[in-house]
């Protein structure tokens, strides 16, 4: 993107102005950053040392080991099935809110993020109450004499998924309602004019027009997700093992802080992965969506 | 009536849940094939409702839409078989020019071969056969526009819709599109029917005009007839330039007019009583010099004058009331503003109006 006046010389106060955000940056992310990187390829020594020095042996044990293999697995796996079913919970949704004309358009919008507002430590243990063996689905289940044995909702990745869908349902119906702007009434009528049905003109213009959105609203919750630690580690039951929960092990209980930090490495890689598929699909979905 | 309209609309009425008086209000019109009929009207007056409910898009509350022969009250949208244009040309932006216009052949599943025929025509048709793989965000507003009405044409529609096709576009493309658009409308024989605002619009494209109001048709006829012979005074006023009389008619045809006397009138149907009457102002004839007045002749003096290039406009101030004249500027001399004029006109171009 190059701005259309050329470039300009801009004023020294504006340098200065970057100054707090840069420093800040610098102080809170670059550093704890490089030093993450630098532990990485420390030496862990069995007994809680580390020994200075270069040496690839943490990622080597990654690579190596099917017990980390399957951690990294299981978290893009989580990554992946939370932001496809945030999104497709959040879709009709979004398109409601954006789409109604009602005069508490304001207030649902607002309702529909509120939970936010609400730390997803709360909302974990919420959802603890509500899915665990004695909790309120299955006493109503066992009541209704549906079934006997409770149904394995808690303590395991379902559990898990279903907390974070909800926990994360409001970033995706934000980032969608922002990103539906390009959806015109007049030209799914136009579409219908033209002899498209009510699902033809679903999928031959309202889901390509809205794609962009979708796409921001997934990668966002995928992003959210596979970094959560407090609900894989209180849904989970310590049976979902995931690298955020990993790395706390590894750093708090191990003390192997160079394993921990070759994780994170990890987890960066495939945040990097991750957004660099976003944008090559979004560009594709963007150029489509606005005609460029 | 048995007849050979094409569009035959009765009774039509559309009334919004939560308001009491009806959006439109119980209209009736007929169109033969291949006219093309202007809705008429100011903002608010029912006439975008009503193309609306002809499109399928909205639910009439009362009344019955027939196209040739066929009650498609009832029937969807995307039944209808119609090509509508839209005022914001409503364009899909994901795709092309080409794939904007096949996308209704592609609906229709009309193969690859023809349906690129008939692309490839119906866009030498909009002089836009060179922008076929372009974005339609990299087209002008009049290149939207035609690539709009490509789309709506090229599935032979039932019957073309146009709502405000051309308010979206300045005042010089309009004009040229509105040739262009008129043209393509009759060399298709395309049954038509549009939305405007625009009284010139009207005139100048449709075949038939129905002037509304309040959403009601006040008036429904030609053009020429829309404008010789407004019915009401708000056909009269909406429609063109008019100077209006009030008065009180006569049994013997003259009116009794407030400040003016008796003037002479066509002859009219309407009732004697109170009345309004309208004179054109083109019809008005100015001469220079009051000193000796000719029979049926105002004496007055010009208020303001206006010259546009082709026409001259005066006000006219006669025993305290203003009459607008205007004529042609070629051979002319440009009265100043002060100069004492006499102002007549023929009995037969002061038409009665009705309400």
């Amino acid at each position: 993107m190059t701005s259309p006046a050329g470039p300009r010389r801009r004023p020294p106060a504006a340098l200065g102005l970057l100054l707090p955000g840069v420093a800040a940056l610098i102080f809170a992310y670059v550093l704890p950053m490089v030093w993450v990187g630098r532990m990485s390829v420390n030496r862990y020594v069995d007994g809680g040392g580390i020994e200075q020095t270069i040496t690839g042996e943490s990622f080597a044990e990654i690579v190596t080991d099917p017990y980390y293999l399957q951690v990294a697995g299981t978290t893009v796996w989580l990554g992946v099935v939370v932001a496809a079913l945030t999104v497709l919970v959040a879709y009709p949704l979004a398109m409601f809110l954006v789409r109604t004309e009602s005069r508490f358009k304001g207030l649902l919008t607002m309702l529909a993020i509120a939970p936010m507002l609400v730390s997803s430590v709360a909302r974990t243990y919420g959802w603890v109450i509500v899915l665990g063996n004695q909790g309120l689905v299955n006493s109503f289940l066992r009541a209704l004499g549906v079934s006997e044995r409770p149904l394995q909702l808690s303590n395991n990745f379902t559990g898990v998924v279903i907390a974070l869908v909800q926990i994360f349902l409001p970033y995706a119906v934000l980032a969608m309602t922002s990103g539906f702007g390009r959806l015109d009434r007049n030209v799914e009528q136009a579409a219908a004019s033209l002899g498209a049905s009510r699902r033809q003109v679903f999928t031959r213009v309202t889901l390509p027009l809205t794609l962009p959105g979708v796409l921001t609203g997934a990668l966002l919750v995928f992003v959210l997700a596979i970094s959560a630690y407090v609900t894989p580690r209180l849904m989970g039951g310590g049976r979902v093992v995931v690298l955020a929960t990993e790395i706390y092990d590894q750093a708090t209980n191990r003390l192997n802080w160079p394993l921990a930090a070759s994780l994170s490495v990890v987890l960066i890689v495939i945040f990097g992965v991750a957004m660099a598929g976003y944008q090559a699909l979004q560009r594709r979905a963007e150029r489509k969506a606005s005609g460029q | 009536m048995a007849d050979d309209s094409y569009l035959r609309i009765h009774g039509l009425n559309k009334t919004y849940p939560g308001t009491r008086k009806p959006a439109v209000a119980g209209i009736d019109l007929s169109l033969a094939q291949g006219e093309l009929l202007a809705l008429l009207g100011p903002s608010g007056c029912g006439k975008t409702t009503t193309l609306r409910m002809i499109a399928g898009l909205v639910e009439p509350t009362a009344g019955r839409i027939e196209v040739a022969g066929r009650d498609v009250t009832r029937v969807p949208v995307h039944k209808r078989g119609m090509g509508m244009v839209f005022q914001s040309f409503a364009l899909f932006p994901h795709l092309d020019v080409a794939e904007n216009v096949a996308f209704g052949l592609r609906l229709r599943r009309i193969g690859s071969a023809e349906r690129r025929r008939r692309v490839a025509e119906v866009l030498e048709r909009v002089e836009l056969s060179d922008f076929a793989r372009r974005r339609v965000a990299q087209l002008s507003g009049g290149q939207q526009q035609r690539v709009a009405l490509a789309r709506a044409l090229v599935v032979d529609p039932t019957l073309l819709l146009l709502d405000e096709p051309l308010s979206a576009l300045d005042a010089k493309l309009r004009e040229s599109l509105r040739t262009q658009i008129r043209e393509i409308q009759q060399a298709s024989g395309t049954t038509s029917v549009f939305v405007t605002h625009d009284q010139d619009e009207a005139l100048s494209m449709a075949d038939k005009v129905a002037v509304m109001h309040e959403g009601a048709v006040v008036q429904f006829g030609p053009p020429e007839e829309i404008y010789q012979a407004p019915a009401t005074v708000f056909a009269a006023t909406f429609i063109g330039r008019a100077n209006l009389f009030t008065g009180t008619l006569g049994q013997d045809g003259v009116l009794d007019a407030d400040g003016l006397g008796r003037i002479p009138v066509a002859p009219t149907t309407v009732a004697p009583g109170k009345v309004s009457a309208m004179l054109r102002p083109q019809l008005v004839h100015v001469r220079e010099g009051a000193d000796t007045p000719q029979d049926g002749a105002f004496p007055g003096t010009v208020v303001s004058t206006s010259y546009t290039g082709d026409l001259i406009s005066y006000r006219i101030d006669v025993s305290g009331r203003t009459v607008d004249a205007e004529r042609s500027s070629a051979g002319a001399t440009i009265l100043a503003p002060g100069t004492p004029v006499e102002v007549s006109w023929d009995a037969a171009d002061v038409r009665v109006l009705e309400g």
